[in-house]
């Protein structure tokens, strides 16, 4: 079937794609300044010794000459093996399982209020085009591609969580602990997806089709759902997949902020602390999830549009 | 009847020794009475009631046998596990301090007086030359997982902790790093230590959570995960789980009949569950404090007004063990070569007033030496007090005139060479308000600050080559020896001041050889008197920790390295 040999090419050729993601990682985190050992030792009244220092940076390879210990690294994440963590001694692949569902669970949260907010604002934008709705929808969106994810959290934080006490400061759990940190997250894409979503529509209302729709007698409703925004749909399904990757990476400063577990804080924690197992673990592991979200994105193309799927 | 005038200075330090007078109030008036700076200058000796500053009341230290039961008590750091809950492998001061909860210690320091006070060791015995220990054991203890304590037990331990082939810890140094020789179950209850030369500072080390007892049992079982997903001792909480960079979860131990004889609590702890949490944001430790999500937070200077005042809720100032912050110099970087542009710098920082600005909330005490009054015999600095360079802006313009550096528009120059100095830090440190006030100051002596901030990693980086002319660097932890060798003997790899003096590094190291505390000290305080005069640093403030706590917790105490411990700790209603 076309979509199968389609879905296996895009496989092999995200191959490259990893390799690269880790070639480069490794040389970023090496070439930054920082001794994760000296990080474990100085302030922490130990009182260490430079023979002691030396002895855990051989014991972690880290005096190995850089090839050699990428040489290494490649070895074993081909047999599984993702290393272990400088700071904590753990499998860095028990790290990446314990934390993905937290950071999924706020990612798909992220993603659907981005994708019911986004398209609920687009539409109504698009259908009162050139009135005062449609003028103030483009400013919520305006404001939105504009406001960083961290200061609307710390804002949100500011006014919901320590003002007004509706929801928890730091990390709550359940639906109340991830209403804030989701807003935060998913704002912005909502505000991107609005806007394609109203530049989408416009052009799809402008064709013969939809007149011919509407001189049919159908509902305006139907109209706009069933005819409209199919057709609309393609260019914002690419949006929506490349908003899933930058949700991936906000997550990174979201979580920190609500201090949520996640991919991303645990990401941010081994940069800071030069955990090279981690990071180099950690960044591999969402590169991979961005290439199987667009390939998603892509097969997702011929559902929608069938002609797309008979060209693959 | 002629009455003798009341001594205004005098009636400010009872009130704040009391308690009726906040340390911000005390620091903000002593900015403007110069007789009030130079008492606190001078070393007066504020005590714990004092230091305790609005939170006293939550400080109290009676331990009720029948305080209320049960409950969750949550605390917030900015990190808790920083590296691992093994023990024998933690080189993390808040990952000790958590252990302690679960680990018992061979001994209990009384943070009260200093003193050391039989634990899971009843009595010990030290030979004549201070290389063997002999310890007698408690009997009829028993681990979590059912295992007995004893003397194979500590010796399983402590060869953990000194195993060649595994990563070194700070328990690595607690027991003597090279000069550690052997440990030996003589019986069931008897153990020797054997050292090749002298560790004064043992018998204190025992009491950190860094060297607390481990189940061996749990030790073999769990090998590398051991600290991850188990941690095993006999203490008052059972672990039961730790999520890196998220929580540690500790529950009851019912059948605890511990504690150290001396705490004044025993049996078992009234809170059914310890949290603690990584919150890496102060203000939201702090806010989630005064909203009631967690209980207790350690909080940074610059969120005490977010705090003070608020319902429920009360600011703990614990003096730090640790060093002094201070703001080192290098001494090989010119122009800080110059011995009078370092002391210059010295007399150039209102220390008094530098404590009431928004960056120290009026919290600490101007620093005298590396070590603050907390951490020495008696508070008792008073023998090298007279080598702490006074705050004299004068005195600082007229011994740079001297020395030929003219002022030129903001800066004095000679030579082609201006006095602005690289200020290492970290981007938190600035953020803090600690960093920008010192170029401040400066200024008014025609010297100026170059702030070159960036992540801890750049600043431990560029420390440790020794790329700056001033840190702000300090140390944490209860044996001054260990802290003042690490910045300041020649040869260590954190000493980059650049001092390298003949007469300090001896005295370093006959105090760290040294066979008593009494030895150990009289070698340390006049190193440290030395230090001064060399002027590698501003020994700018002793710090407290702060923590903004619920009016909730009963029987909180602290140990003797600032943190709290939760032994005995209550919830009330």
């Amino acid at each position: 079937m076309p979509s199968i040999r389609y879905a296996f090419q895009r496989v092999i050729l995200a191959i490259p794609v990893l390799f690269g993601v880790s070639v480069l990682t490794f040389m970023m985190l090496h070439l930054v300044p920082g001794d994760p050992v000296a990080a474990m030792f100085v302030g922490q009244g130990g009182g260490a010794k430079e023979a002691q220092m030396e002895k855990v940076r051989e014991q972690l390879g880290l005096n190995d000459p850089l090839p050699v210990q990428y040489i290494n690294y490649v070895r074993n994440v081909l047999q599984g093996d993702f290393g272990r963590s400088i700071r904590t001694n753990e499998p860095v692949s028990t790290m990446i399982t314990r934390n993905l569902p937290p950071t999924l669970q706020l990612t798909l949260a992220s993603m659907c209020l981005a994708i019911v907010l986004g398209v609920t604002l687009g539409v109504i934008a698009a259908v009162k085009r050139g009135t005062i709705v449609d003028n103030a929808t483009m400013m919520v969106a305006l404001a939105g591609v504009s406001m960083p994810s961290f200061w609307l959290g710390l804002l949100l934080i500011s006014v919901f969580a320590i003002r007004l006490d509706w929801f928890p400061i730091i990390g709550g759990t359940g639906l109340r602990g991830l209403v804030l940190p989701a807003f935060s997250l998913g704002f912005a894409a909502a505000a991107i997806i609005a806007r394609m979503v109203r530049s989408s529509l416009l052009e799809v209302l402008g064709e013969n089709y939809i007149v011919t729709a509407r001189a049919k007698g159908l509902v305006e409703r139907r109209v706009i759902v069933r005819h409209a925004l199919r057709n609309a749909a393609i260019p914002v399904l690419t949006i929506v997949g490349l908003q899933f990757g930058g949700l991936l990476a906000g997550a990174v400063i979201v979580e920190s902020v609500f201090s949520r577990q996640g991919i991303g804080r645990m990401l941010v924690s081994s940069l800071q602390s030069r955990d090279f197992p981690v990071a180099q673990g950690g960044v591999l592991f969402v590169a991979a999830v961005y290439v199987l979200v667009n390939l998603l994105v892509d097969l997702l193309y011929g559902v929608v549009d069938p002609r797309i799927a008979v060209e693959h | 009847m002629k009455q003798e005038p009341v001594n205004s200075v005098d009636v400010l330090i009872d009130g704040y020794q009391s308690g009726m007078i906040s340390r911000r109030r005390i620091m903000a008036l002593a900015a403007k009475m110069p007789a009030l700076a130079a008492a606190l200058a001078a070393g007066t000796q504020l005590n714990s009631a004092g230091a305790a500053g609005i939170g006293s009341a939550v400080r109290s230290l009676t331990r009720a046998q029948d305080t209320t039961q049960g409950g969750s008590l949550t605390m917030a750091y900015a990190t808790t596990v920083g590296d691992t809950l093994n023990q024998h492998r933690s080189n993390y001061t808040v990952s000790r301090m958590i252990a302690r909860h679960v680990l018992e210690c061979l001994t209990w320091v009384n943070p009260a007086d200093g003193s050391v006070n039989p634990w899971l060791a009843e009595s010990w015995t030290i030979s004549e030359d201070g290389l063997v220990y002999t310890f007698k054991l408690k009997q009829g203890v028993m681990f979590h997982d059912g295992t007995p304590f004893n003397a194979a037990a500590v010796k399983a331990n402590f060869e953990s902790s000194m195993n060649p082939d595994e990563r070194p810890g700070f328990a690595y140094q607690a027991l003597g790093g090279s000069s550690f020789t052997s440990v030996e179950a003589v019986d069931d209850s008897t153990v020797t230590v054997t050292f090749s030369a002298p560790h004064a500072a043992f018998l204190l080390y025992l009491s950190d959570g860094g060297t607390g007892i481990d189940s061996p049992t749990a030790l073999e079982a769990d090998g590398a995960d051991y600290g991850t997903t188990a941690l095993v001792g006999s203490g008052p909480y059972i672990f039961k789980e730790w999520i890196a960079d998220d929580h540690v979860t500790l529950e009851k131990n019912p059948d605890y009949t511990g504690g150290p004889a001396t705490f004044g609590f025993t049996g078992p702890t009234p809170l059914d569950t310890l949290i603690f949490r990584d919150v890496p944001e102060a203000t939201n430790r702090a806010q989630a404090v005064v909203n009631n999500e967690i209980q207790i937070a350690r909080i940074i200077e610059p969120n005490v007004p977010e705090v003070d005042g608020q319902e429920g809720v009360t600011v703990i100032a614990t003096p730090k063990a640790g060093s002094c912050r201070m703001y080192l110099m290098n001494s090989t970087k010119a122009p800080l070569d110059d011995i009078n542009v370092r002391k210059a710098i010295n007399m150039a920082i209102d220390k008094v007033t530098m404590l009431t600005l928004p960056g120290w909330a009026g919290f600490g005490r101007p620093g005298i030496a590396p070590l603050p009054s907390n951490m020495v015999p008696n508070g008792d600095l008073s023998s090298i007090a007279q080598y702490d360079i006074a705050f004299d802006i004068d005195a600082a313009n007229a011994l740079l005139d001297e020395g030929g550096w003219v002022l030129n528009g903001d800066v004095r120059e000679k030579d082609g060479v201006k006095l602005i100095f690289d200020m290492l830090t970290t981007q938190t440190d600035v953020d803090s308000g600690q960093i920008e006030p010192i170029d401040g100051f400066l200024r008014e002596a025609g010297m100026q600050l170059a702030i070159k901030a960036g992540d801890s990693n750049f600043w431990i980086d560029g420390f440790q080559a020794g790329d700056y002319h001033m840190t702000l660097m300090s140390d944490s932890g209860y044996i001054g020896v260990g802290i003042v060798e690490e910045f300041f003997r020649a040869g260590e790899p954190f000493a980059t001041t650049g001092l390298d003096n003949a007469e300090v590094n001896d005295l370093i190291d006959k105090a760290v050889a040294a066979t008593t505390l009494e030895e150990l000290w009289a070698n340390l305080m006049p190193a440290m008197g030395l230090i001064m005069q060399e002027v590698v640093g501003v020994m700018a403030w002793e710090q407290d920790y702060l923590d903004a706590a619920s009016t909730k917790i009963q029987g909180l105490a602290y140990n003797e390295v600032g943190f709290p411990w939760f032994y005995g700790t209550s919830l009330s209603s």
